[in-house]
């Protein structure tokens, strides 16, 4: 049922044909782009989009931009994913003990918090820029970064699923804290935990290519939309589709990840109902 | 005669709170023979819904046991550890609650849940805790039992839910069931379907009920014996034809009185005067007496005990009569 009313929501379809895009180009990098996004041939850069052999240009070394978006499109949606997964586990963790196990709430809360004060972006960059430039240390930093927030909003859902009346229920069932927490409140919790996450896989995307594009990211000649924008920069006036094309795929897919996320919100949590379908 | 099912004696529950200690209970004892329907009765904050959850083990901080003892088939359960409690609850004694509407869980077809209990306490397999919970369905009177058992909460009513909370307490046959206002949600006809199929249960089954409410009219076609409470305390306790013919206590005579009366056209509606003291305050004497009709000076010095009175107890000192016609 869930689905079909989704499937009737314009935004999210919307939302979802341009997330989905962004997969598929990504999936299918090897076949959309025959060339290599990393080889090098000086005496084809700088060549407009529209070429028949490079379909988006060449960057400032004769490079595929379609090859190095595609790819590109890899390395955003891999980190997108970990962090998703790494984010929704430590927040589900943390928020579901803080909001159920009253004596812990405190001591997780606070440590939430004080990762909080920082500035996002700032932290990430801080943590990024301390472990070195590396995939896997943009992800531990961004979920660093974001686990704070998911874990308050599993809390959140928590405190107020805890106090259900179904809740009693189980536990006259003679139901205990463990199977209280699994079966009963956390399965009732998710629905904004799914919504946010969907939002925190654009917010990674975009500060994963902040990070690349100030170079505490993956390291060139990894291609990564912000290490693309980061090179095109010098050339913005003469070649302005080197930087153009990775901003176009960045708007597409944080763009697509909003909608979808949005459309799952009017779905999963009607009391926060705006937009009809 | 045999020994009573559930003893409760002195028992005294304590919460916690910005302004201070307050005992929601105090002093609390009754019984419940095996088999009988005991009525609790007691406006808001008279603490009856406290002593239900007492009796199954749920009282958590800030509240606490502070005195006495519950037994249950001649087992202490007060100072029992949680785990021991949890065997205890859904297996030898349940309880159902208010509002079937948020009773159930939303997530899960009604089925599982009821076969959530008889797997975990009877070791059911999935398919047995299954036809267990169809079984259940069909012994508390939900028409294609088998169909039913796949539906969402939201796809039932409210009489329908409350029905499924039954089945859902009563899947591992307990010896006791506690019903916490159980028809207070429900229209008056469906109310009246369900209490008589709590005691069809009752019979069938051979269960003790402690039916707690507000109403006195549903305790008066459903109950053996009443049990009266005041700000926490017991004040009258009488099998049920002889409470409604002459109450002992003033205050259950005020509770009878502000019954409408279908028979006679009243200008305004007898009520007692003033509120519930609050359990911060509690008068000196008697907690009925700011707002007895028959307060006497003795009333004011010392809290009244609960003393028998041919075969039934009362916490008022004076001999009244309250006969009602």
């Amino acid at each position: 049922m869930p689905i079909r009313r989704l499937l009737r929501h314009r935004l999210f379809v919307t939302g979802l044909s341009l997330f989905l895009l962004v997969v598929v180009a990504a999936i299918a990098a090897e076949w959309i782009a025959s060339h290599n996004p990393t080889r090098m041939n000086m005496r084809l850069r700088f060549t407009a989009p529209g070429d028949p052999r490079f379909l988006l240009g060449t960057d400032a070394f004769g490079r595929d931009i379609l090859a190095r978006l595609a790819h590109g499109a890899q390395v955003s949606l891999r980190i997108g994913v970990m962090v998703v997964v790494f984010t929704g586990v430590f927040g589900t963790l943390f928020g579901a003990l803080s909001g159920y196990f009253r004596r812990l709430d405190n001591p997780i809360m606070r440590v939430m918090d004080a990762f909080m004060a920082f500035p996002a972006i700032m932290l990430a960059i801080a943590i990024a820029a301390a472990l070195g430039p590396s995939e896997l240390n943009v992800v531990i930093a961004l979920a660093a970064v974001y686990t704070p927030r998911t874990a308050r909003i599993v809390r959140a859902s928590v405190l107020v699923v805890r106090e259900a009346e179904f809740v009693q229920a189980a536990r006259v069932a003679g139901a205990g804290d463990t199977r209280i927490l699994l079966g009963h409140v956390l399965p009732n919790s998710l629905a904004p935990l799914i919504v946010q996450l969907t939002f925190i896989f654009a917010y990674s995307v975009l500060a994963e290519a902040v990070l690349s594009f100030l170079g505490v990211g993956p390291a060139p000649p990894t291609p990564t939309w912000g290490n693309m924008i980061a090179d095109g920069r010098n050339f913005i006036r003469e070649a302005p589709w080197i930087t153009l094309m990775p901003g176009i795929a960045i708007s597409i897919t944080v763009l697509g990840l909003n909608l979808l996320g949005d459309g799952l919100r009017d779905v999963l949590d009607p009391r926060m109902k705006v937009t009809s379908s | 005669m045999s020994p009573p099912l559930l003893e409760v004696r002195d028992l005294t529950v304590r919460f916690r709170t910005e302004l201070g200690e307050m005992a929601a209970i105090d002093g609390l004892s009754f019984e419940a023979a095996r088999g009988e329907f005991l009525g609790i009765v007691g406006e808001s904050g008279s603490g009856k819904s406290v002593t239900a959850r007492a009796v199954m083990g749920l009282i958590q901080p800030p509240g606490r046991i502070s005195s006495g003892s519950i037994r249950f088939a001649g087992e202490e359960l007060v100072g029992r550890p949680d785990a021991e409690l949890e065997r205890l609850r859904g297996k030898r004694m349940a309880m159902i609650f208010q509002e079937p509407m948020t009773s159930l869980n939303p997530v899960f077809p009604v089925g599982e849940q009821i076969a959530e209990a008889a797997r975990r306490h009877d070791r059911l397999s999935r398919r047995a805790g299954w036809d267990r919970a169809v079984e259940m369905l069909a012994k508390v009177g939900i028409p294609g039992a088998a169909e039913r058992a796949t539906a969402y909460p939201h796809q039932l009513s409210g009489g329908m839910r409350q029905r499924v909370m039954i089945a859902m307490a009563l899947v591992c046959s307990p010896q006791m069931l506690i019903a916490d206002e159980p028809t207070t949600a429900l229209d008056v006809t469906i109310q009246a379907q369900i209490l008589d199929l709590l005691r069809q249960l009752r019979s069938e089954l051979g269960l003790t009920v402690l039916l707690i409410t507000h109403d006195l009219g549903v305790v008066a076609e459903q109950a053996d014996r009443v049990i009266v409470m005041y700000a926490g305390r017991v004040v009258e306790e009488s099998p049920t034809a002889s409470l409604f013919a002459r109450p002992l206590h003033p205050y259950t005579g005020g509770l009878l009185d502000s019954i409408p009366d279908l028979e006679h056209t009243v200008e305004e509606l007898p009520a007692i005067e003033g509120v519930v003291p609050s359990p911060f305050a509690l008068p000196p004497g008697c907690r009925f007496a700011p707002r007895c009709r028959f307060v006497e000076g003795p009333c004011n010095a010392s809290e009244p005990p609960l003393r028998p009175v041919g075969g039934r107890r009362t916490a008022c000192r004076l001999d009244l009569d309250l006969t009602r016609s």
